[in-house]
């Protein structure tokens, strides 16, 4: 395993993705058949492409955003804002996009603090942003406390595809992303930043690519997920707790790692909804805290990691 | 009443603005004391104390169940919350700190265990007390107002003044008279020098971690009068607000917080009387500058990676 080259798809690697988007397509467009319940498979995909954004901006050069629902809300409101000012269908989406962006590039020299100051940087501009749009201020374009409707463009079965469509496209990213130069470049960082910053990598550059891709996967989903339930206040999009349960998704699964979280998602979100109709749900903060503490302190790379290694250590 | 109407225009923003900058000033003795015990724990162990909020929010419902239940005074919570604090802060530290700090990023790491202190917090807070907002009543301090230019000021919030500058005055002592404050100060400036010197770093830097707890719960205790309710899912928010005082002085250097929570108390106040749509975006906006353009906090040392 160790003779494969770092960089470029090799027949291994692409097989290997092709096996994972076969599995990832299937799960979504059978599983509805077994268990028909559209919107329970539709949120997985979403927490699903958050969980990718996350994975390639801290699994990929170890800057975790706390404030990142900022990018998912952006998205939602993104989508209601443009059609408030009149932009048709498609164009509110552009705009949404555009608007997620325009925050993401602002931020960019945050790259050059240590990863604290960037986590408690984007914890306040989502805190900013959030009070922006829910200051009756403004209500006559964000409709503030009284909550957005995107009923008028709902299309239920044409989200749920290009949700699908945009998660396989996510993955396929990630592995593009990986195995590419660009790749090899943010692992370089992530061993020693001094040495690769030596050896000429653009550590800053990097990481803002990383960051801009990172932001545009947020504001997709987010967009999605505003389009699909087509109803949503300031605090439904721009949560706190909704970046720590991603957080615990991609964390769980294998920060930096291809199916880590696919595989994150899919365990810690059927506990969560296991747990959230139960008569327990007011413990689920709680037990998502424990679960958070315990990944973090006893295994920080994850699932993917531990079956990797134990693989390994079964090997002669 | 009648007066009230009468100060129109020009003469009714100025005594707005004296009114602002009175309750500003008295607000910013406690907002630096509600941001000293996170910067004293950044100090030491360079880890942001996310769950800092949480640890206000708590003294907060301390000092309501002691009046509600047993009416006793605020003051009695504020004394009492220091030695729970102190122990909460023993225990966290040995829970998390050792393990964090040879993990192979304490900074991000630190940033994810102490969210997920913060989520648990919160819902111990949501089960026990409620998801609604209480308010604590002025009584439980001291009843009564006096009057700024025709504008109510309560009494309770000279006393809040004066117990947080006491608590501000007591740790001044602490971290530059004491043999372990000036320890504590020789972590914060260079940790390997500090070992070199022969410096006990586990028990100081212990000490000083709990303190960091002991301080936040007895600022909590006050909070509810300047805040004007307490909830648990406001914990991010204060922490956040905290950290804002805390970079408008310098971070890691606890006593620059008088300079922060003065300067925050006086704006925040002129604000919202004159902005009040706008002052939470502007608070936050501002400290995604400040944090962009000097990092280490208005008066404190750039901090850079690269």
């Amino acid at each position: 395993m160790s003779r494969e080259p770092p960089v470029g798809l090799s027949r291994r690697r692409i097989v290997q993705l092709a096996v994972l988007l076969a599995v990832t397509a299937a799960i979504f467009l059978l599983g509805p058949l077994a268990y028909p319940n559209r919107p329970f498979f539709l949120t997985t995909m979403v927490f699903m492409l958050l969980a990718y954004g996350i994975n390639l901006i801290y699994g990929m050069t170890g800057y975790l955003p706390f404030g990142y629902s900022v990018f998912y809300g952006l998205g939602a409101y993104g989508v209601y804002i443009g059609l408030r000012l009149g932009m048709g269908e498609a164009l509110s989406f552009l705009f949404a996009v555009a608007v997620t962006l325009g925050l993401a590039v602002v931020l960019l020299p945050l790259f050059r603090l240590r990863s604290h100051y960037f986590a408690i940087a984007t914890l306040a501009a989502l805190m900013g942003v959030y009070y922006l749009v829910d200051s009756s201020l403004l209500a006559h374009w964000t409709g503030a406390g009284e909550g957005a409707s995107l009923a008028p463009i709902y299309k239920p079965a044409l989200t749920y595809y290009i949700t699908l469509v945009l998660l396989l496209a996510f993955v396929a990213a990630t592995a593009a992303i990986k195995f590419s130069r660009y790749g090899l470049g943010l692992r370089a960082i992530r061993g020693s930043v001094i040495t690769a910053a030596l050896d000429g990598v653009n550590v800053p550059r990097l990481r803002g690519i990383a960051w801009v891709l990172s932001a545009l996967m947020a504001a997709l989903a987010g967009a999605m997920y505003g389009w699909y339930v087509t109803f949503f206040y300031p605090d439904t999009v721009f949560s706190v707790s909704l970046n720590v349960y991603v957080i615990a998704y991609a964390i769980f699964g294998g920060a930096g790692t291809l199916t880590g979280p696919l595989i994150g998602t899919l365990v810690l979100n059927v506990i969560y909804n296991f747990i959230n109709v139960s008569v327990y749900s007011n413990y689920l903060p709680m037990v998502f805290g424990a679960i958070l503490i315990a990944l973090i302190l006893l295994m920080p790379n994850g699932l993917v990691d531990l079956l990797n290694r134990r693989a390994k250590a079964r090997l002669p | 009443m009648a007066e009230k109407w009468r100060c129109e225009g020009l003469s009714a923003a100025l005594s707005l603005t004296v009114y602002a900058l009175v309750v500003g000033l008295l607000e910013g003795v406690f907002y630096a004391f509600m941001a000293l015990g996170l910067n004293i724990v950044f100090g030491v162990v360079r880890m942001i104390n996310i769950a800092h909020g949480d640890l206000i929010v708590l003294g907060g419902y301390l000092a309501l169940t002691m009046f509600s239940s047993a009416h006793l005074s605020a003051l009695a919570a504020f004394v009492v919350a220091f030695p729970l604090f102190f122990v909460l802060g023993v225990g966290v530290y040995y829970l998390f700190v050792p393990k964090l700090e040879v993990s192979s990023d304490p900074e991000m790491f630190s940033f994810i265990a102490f969210f997920g202190l913060s989520m648990i917090i919160e819902s111990a807070a949501t089960l026990a007390f409620g998801y609604y907002p209480t308010s604590l009543p002025f009584s439980a301090l001291v009843s009564g107002a006096f009057y700024v230019l025709g504008h109510g000021v309560p009494k309770a919030f000279l006393v809040m003044t004066a117990l947080s500058a006491a608590m501000l005055g007591v740790t001044y002592y602490y971290l530059q008279v004491t043999r372990m404050g000036r320890a504590t100060r020789a972590i914060m400036q260079n940790k390997e020098q500090a070992l070199a010197l022969g410096i006990n770093s586990r028990l100081v830097t212990l000490m000083a971690f709990a303190l960091g707890f002991a301080l936040a719960g007895m600022a909590g205790v006050l909070a509810p009068y300047v805040i004007g309710y307490i909830y648990p899912a406001e914990d991010t928010f204060i922490t956040v607000l905290a950290f804002v005082i805390a970079i408008i002085g310098a971070l890691g250097d606890p006593l620059s917080s008088v300079v922060g929570g003065l300067v925050f108390g006086v704006a925040y106040q002129l604000l919202q009387v004159f902005l009040p749509y706008l002052a939470y975006p502007i608070v936050f906006f501002a400290l995604l500058a400040i944090i962009i353009a000097k990092p280490g906090g208005i008066l404190g040392k750039p901090e850079r990676e690269v």
